[in-house]
């Protein structure tokens, strides 16, 4: 079995010292939450970025024998999950060029409505109240690498020099990213402040 | 740390919420915030944004994940390591083994097993309605989605092949079991797994224009094809008559509806 630490080291090593598969769950659950970030970024969906990730962490360990040892692979299944998640978002793209949205009938019935309202969602759905939901669509207007400059810095608290190295972009670049995004949400949002807050009670 | 915050507000405001500012200047920062009332605010937004974010973005849990990864590759590397791993066997393991080898020709099957792994079910990998029929016997029909409700359902054939679907209330003697997909017709080719009568049938969906025609020659299983607008619905059956195609329609929905359909609950996954 693998120690924990940077490098996953080669396929030959990692069978030797235990089994491709054993090692390179270890380093992945290590990393998961980096390469979600990643990916959901990109995809904007909880369940197709949960596909991605699996889909990324198939092709790799297909690939485990192209893996330099010495190298980090958090970066090298980064880069994957990255490719990945382009890919499909690029032929989501396409599929939504196509005209087949003028073939959906554009009436929502009350029924409908009602269904919205009390069922329960995926992850990605839960708590999505009107905060949340303006959240999500103030974040569609930024880029992919935006998006996923504030997701790592923000829920994963990762470094701007490690951001960048991983989205291979310079470090200010991260840095600008995550700062222009949360101004951008703040003042998309600024309406929604937290009750009570200062601001609020001096109006009151 | 290379980049050194500015001093503007905006700078100053991130680097405190970076945890990036001197020790001097975060106390001056922690002066400033007693004394300006609108800074405070915008401290708690961020705060409160951050919070949001966090729900919004939890990620699922990595040993599902990884449940779900194949066990071995059969391919490339993983293969290779496989085999190296017999091959790393010292001397008188591979004599004890051949001396197993020896006694239990009979029940030599068992060890083929270990020697050669079988193949791994790749749900990305091109397969045969047949094949992913057989996978699924083989598992016990586990599906990797199951809908509570027909939002649910109908918002997952929108995100996999981009119409949705729903089904009419099934019959007392058809049972559907959850969705997955697998790489047949498309690699979106998402199926309904359910059984008839007791017996396993699967039902197949995928956009007309990727649609290969596919036929089975033989065997105990017979193939029903439907067209619901724009998708192609196979249904692999050991029955003699379709009985899940007919409950298949195109519900009259808007898009946004669509989009904000609940993602299905996810199965844990089974090996191969």
């Amino acid at each position: 079995m693998l120690q924990s630490g940077k490098n996953l080291g080669t396929a030959a090593d990692a069978s030797e010292r235990g089994g491709d598969r054993a090692a390179f769950a270890e380093q992945f659950k290590a990393s998961f939450r980096t390469f979600w970030y990643l990916a959901v970024a990109i995809v904007r969906d909880h369940a197709l970025a949960e596909d991605i990730v699996q889909e990324a962490a198939i092709v790799a360990l297909k690939k485990l024998d192209q893996f330099q040892p010495g190298t980090s692979f958090k970066a090298w299944m980064s880069t994957m999950v990255r490719y990945v998640a382009l890919n499909h978002a690029r032929k989501e793209q396409r599929r939504r060029a196509q005209p087949l949205d003028e073939q959906q009938p554009a009436r929502a019935t009350a029924a409908d409505a009602q269904s919205l309202r009390v069922t329960p969602g995926g992850a990605m759905h839960i708590n999505r109240d009107l905060y949340d939901e303006r959240i999500v669509k103030a974040l569609d207007a930024v880029s992919d690498t935006a998006r996923a400059c504030l997701l790592l810095r923000t829920l994963e608290d990762m470094k701007y020099g490690e951001i960048a190295d991983l989205l291979g972009i310079p470090e200010g670049t991260a840095m600008s990213h995550v700062h222009r995004t949360r101004q951008m949400l703040r003042q998309k949002l600024s309406d929604l402040a937290p009750a009570g807050t200062s601001s609020k009670r001096a109006e009151a | 740390m290379s980049q050194v915050p500015d001093d503007t507000r905006e700078g100053l405001f991130d680097a405190y919420v970076d945890g990036l500012l001197s020790d001097s200047a975060h106390r001056e920062f922690e002066r400033r915030l007693e004394r300006d009332v609108n800074l405070r605010d915008e401290l708690a937004l961020q705060g409160q944004l951050n919070e949001h974010l966090r729900t919004l973005f939890a990620p699922p849990d990595a040993e599902r994940i990884v449940a779900r990864f194949p066990i071995r590759s059969t391919s490339g590397a993983g293969a290779t390591a496989w085999n190296k791993h017999f091959a790393n066997v010292s001397k008188g393991r591979r004599f004890a083994w051949a001396a197993v080898l020896v006694v239990v020709v009979g029940g030599g099957w068992l060890l083929r097993e270990w020697i050669e792994p079988p193949p791994l079910w790749d749900q990305y990998k091109l397969h045969t309605l047949v094949e992913v029929y057989q996978h699924e016997i083989d598992t016990g029909l586990n599906p990797l989605w199951v809908c509570k409700n027909d939002h649910e359902f109908a918002g997952t054939f929108w995100r996999k092949v981009r119409q949705p679907l729903v089904m009419d209330e099934a019959p007392e003697h058809l049972q559907a079991i959850g969705l997955s997909y697998v790489h047949a017709l498309s690699p979106d080719t998402t199926y309904l797994l359910a059984r008839v009568r007791s017996r396993p049938v699967l039902v197949f969906v995928d956009r007309v224009e990727v649609d290969t025609h596919p036929e089975i020659e033989g065997g105990d299983l017979n193939l029903f094809r439907r067209q619901v607008d724009q998708l192609i619905l196979y249904e692999l059956t050991p029955l003699d008559e379709p009985h899940v195609l007919k409950l298949f329609r195109k519900p009259d929905v808007t898009i946004q509806w669509l989009e904000d359909a609940p993602l299905p609950t996810v199965t844990p996954a089974v090996g191969p």
